[in-house]
């Protein structure tokens, strides 16, 4: 008889989710974090979206450590000199059942990994995963830095986060391709609650989530800001190759951020608290492994579910639908008996019929489009370009037609129309 | 080998853990003081401290004397998982003590007052065998290491505080090592009933192996609230301030020191230091401690320093 039914590796959303499902099926759970507490090691300070959780804590929003619920929504164009923004802001998202907040994933993380405790899973810190046991190719165990620290189960389920050496282990990661993960970089910046309130125009505990195009230089990528209660959260999401070509560190690229004309009074006199670093998987579908073996499960970061489509960045409500899936997979798996690969099949059948694996495929191509040096470079200058010239006002000559604007920008940027069309083209498929 | 005290058996190490922040964050904008309960755990002292506790029970238990280890933390809730970690390394029990006082970084009881609840605590393992109470020596919160000493005096037996070196013995005795001024040492023979404290570098805190960590996870913590135990719940040692406010050292003002008037540096610094004035010599004298202090503030008065309404002389 194993020591547990499910060993579920990292208690990050995905890991926890599993854990809570897994626990909740009456199955005998182990948690395994490294860190000394669940988020202990997270750098994480983005918009969680918090829907999924309805039909796993319900009412979660009553006690989940939340730092500002997110009723502006802005998308940010920018040049050196120019900033274009669309926002857009609803009370409803104010409210219950709120829609985005923002959050302190030390604080997150252990709130959703208590859950899984109270439900029965036992968590289990300051330990790490070096490896996994294996009897031919079926996965049976874990191996951990503990001294005796070995650990069998039915089922092992691989939430370790981003390069996830369990996934790599099993031979669900053929090849890693850099260009398929970005570097996050981020700094906490303290401002008062008042300040917050007065610069982004949000009262209460409401708050917002402002992503950006063109802020990167020549390196593929996007900017983000956004408010906490007594902080803002403003970093860059940077294409790994192009990063490591460029020759600039990223946190001059982010110092050059904070000293744009539309950035900078944002955060004018803001305390840095925290500065910190992050690899995500960026190509999303495209880079997905296989996402079951004999006895084993991979989900969350680990299994590249971190959704970077453009308008919308997403990670832990994908990785907690996941992991929720793969918990309860296993759960059913161990009560038939049968926890081979294809006793796990249900896992992915579980995900192809939720949003997790539906957005994914549907929005496979989207990260190509959002990285391509079109949209990195040009289209922002051309957005912005037509921006001022629509508002600038030429008297005493007439006012230029809309298309001849259009036409001068994509001149003067060197963007064919064929290129324009086609992007557009491929864009309007992708997110048709 | 020691004689045998009287009231504990078997022998019992009572192992003084405090829960205490090793990260206090504090606001850049408004100095406010918080600390997140994340960032609570047993100092590296602590830490050294069981790992001491471990060892000599060993010993004493491997020598047929049975020995048990005991924890003790008087601190809040949060400290329980930690305390399930002291038992997955081989504590036999841990108790908690809940004082109902809130702990921060910005108040917490004085020594005297844990030590207090600590000894109500020991006054529970009372039966015939040997009693060794090991602490460690400075909390990470710059602690005063002064707990030992209240324990000490309130049981009544030995002490020996700071130490770098500790080897168990026979059941019942150290041989330690003790840091002394100007580098040196100091060798002692430690007998129980006795209270000791150690630097974080006396021992490296065992890793416990995953299965006893495992079921430590469901180990229980031992609770024991301040006033059932009879003791007296703590004050908050710094009551009266307000928030973000802590409480320093007082120091004399700087005083007023006349410009030099030599034309060359040498001389400018000769002048301020007063390396080649008359002065008075050092003179040793021997006072009742309320005495001395009136001459200390004297001497100062006399130098000139000053201090004015709001100074706590």
């Amino acid at each position: 008889m194993s020591d547990f039914d499910v060993i579920v590796v990292g208690a990050g959303p995905a890991g926890s989710a599993a854990a809570l499902e897994a626990a909740r099926a009456g199955m005998r759970v182990c948690l395994i974090e490294r860190g000394p507490f669940p988020g202990a090691k997270n750098m994480y300070g983005g918009v969680v979206y918090g829907r999924i959780l309805d039909t796993l804590i319900p009412n979660w929003w009553e006690e989940a450590p939340i730092q500002r619920w997110i009723t502006r929504r802005s998308t940010m164009v920018l040049t050196d000199s120019q900033a274009l923004t669309i926002d857009f802001r609803t009370e409803s998202w104010g409210k219950p059942p709120y829609n985005g907040a923002t959050t302190f994933r030390p604080d997150f993380d252990a709130w959703l990994a208590s859950n899984a405790e109270e439900a029965g899973a036992t968590l289990i810190c300051s330990t790490t995963v070096t490896g996994l046991l294996r009897d031919g190719q079926r996965v049976t165990g874990v191996v951990t830095d503990r001294p005796d620290g070995e650990l069998t189960a039915d089922v092992v389920i691989a939430c370790d986060g981003v390069n996830s050496f369990l996934a790599k282990e099993v031979g669900l990661y053929p090849h890693t391709d850099p260009s398929n993960f970005t570097l996050g970089v981020k700094e906490t910046l303290a401002l008062p609650r008042e300040v917050i309130e007065e610069r982004f125009a949000v009262r209460g505990d409401h708050g917002l989530d402002i992503e950006m195009l063109g802020c990167t230089g020549d390196v593929p990528g996007g900017g983000f800001l956004y408010t906490n209660a007594e902080s803002v959260s403003i970093g860059l999401v940077l294409s790994l190759p192009q990063l490591a070509k460029g020759g600039i560190r990223p946190e001059q690229r982010l110092a050059r951020l904070k000293e744009h004309p539309a950035i900078a009074p944002l955060i004018e006199g803001g305390e840095v608290t925290e500065y910190s670093a992050h690899v995500i998987p960026e190509a999303g579908y495209n880079m997905m492994p296989e996402l079951i073996s004999d006895g084993f499960l991979v989900a969350g970061d680990a299994a590249a579910m971190c959704l970077a489509a453009g308008i919308w960045l997403e990670g832990v409500n994908f990785a907690i639908g996941a992991g929720a899936a793969a918990g309860r997979t296993a759960a059913g798996a161990v009560v038939r008996g049968d926890t081979t690969a294809d006793g796990l099949a249900g896992y992915r059948t579980r995900l192809e019929t939720s949003f997790v694996l539906a957005d994914h495929r549907k929005l496979r191509d989207a990260p190509h489009i959002v990285m391509s040096d079109l949209a990195q470079q040009k289209v922002p200058k051309v957005i912005c370009g037509m921006a001022e010239q629509v508002f600038t006002v030429v008297n005493p000559d007439p006012k230029p037609g809309m298309f001849k604007i259009l036409w001068s920008e994509l001149r003067r940027n060197k963007m064919g129309i064929r290129d324009a069309a086609s992007h557009g083209i491929r864009a309007a498929r992708t997110f048709r | 080998m020691a004689e045998t005290s009287p009231g504990y058996a078997p022998n019992t190490i009572v192992v003084c853990v405090k829960w205490v922040a090793t990260h206090v964050h504090i606001d850049p904008l408004s100095g406010v003081v918080a600390e997140r309960s994340h960032d609570n755990q047993f100092s590296a002292s602590d830490h050294a401290a069981v790992e001491v506790a471990l060892r000599t029970a060993r010993a004493w238990n491997d020598a047929g004397s049975p020995t048990q280890v005991v924890a003790v933390c008087v601190g809040p809730v949060d400290s329980e998982d930690e305390l399930k970690v002291l038992i997955a390394d081989g504590v036999d029990r841990a108790i908690r003590v809940e004082a109902a006082t809130h702990y921060s970084a910005t108040s917490q009881p004085t020594s005297r007052q844990i030590a207090s609840l600590i000894c109500a605590v020991i006054g529970e393992m009372t039966s015939g065998g040997q009693l060794l109470v090991v602490c460690g020596d400075v909390s990470a919160d710059r602690g005063s290491g002064s707990v030992p000493a209240f324990i000490a005096h309130e049981i009544g037996c030995a002490q020996a505080l700071g130490l770098v070196e500790v080897h168990e013995g026979d059941p019942g005795v150290l041989r330690a090592m003790r840091r002394l001024d100007g580098g040196r040492r100091e060798e002692l023979v430690i007998e129980a009933p006795a209270v000791i404290s150690v630097e974080g570098a006396v021992a490296h805190l065992r890793r416990a192996s995953l299965q006893t960590t495992i079921a430590a996870r469901s180990a229980t913590v031992e609770l024991r609230n301040a006033r059932e135990i009879g003791a007296a719940e703590p004050a908050i040692a710094t009551s009266g301030l307000g928030d973000g406010m802590v409480m320093h050292p007082w120091r004399p003002r700087t005083r007023i020191v006349p410009a030099p008037v030599q034309p060359d540096a040498l001389g400018r610094i000769v002048e301020l230091t007063g390396a080649k004035s008359d002065r008075v010599p050092p003179r040793t004298v021997t006072l009742e401690p309320d005495e001395a202090a009136r001459a200390i503030l004297d001497q100062l008065a006399e130098w000139g320093y000053e201090w004015g309404q709001d100074s706590p002389i």
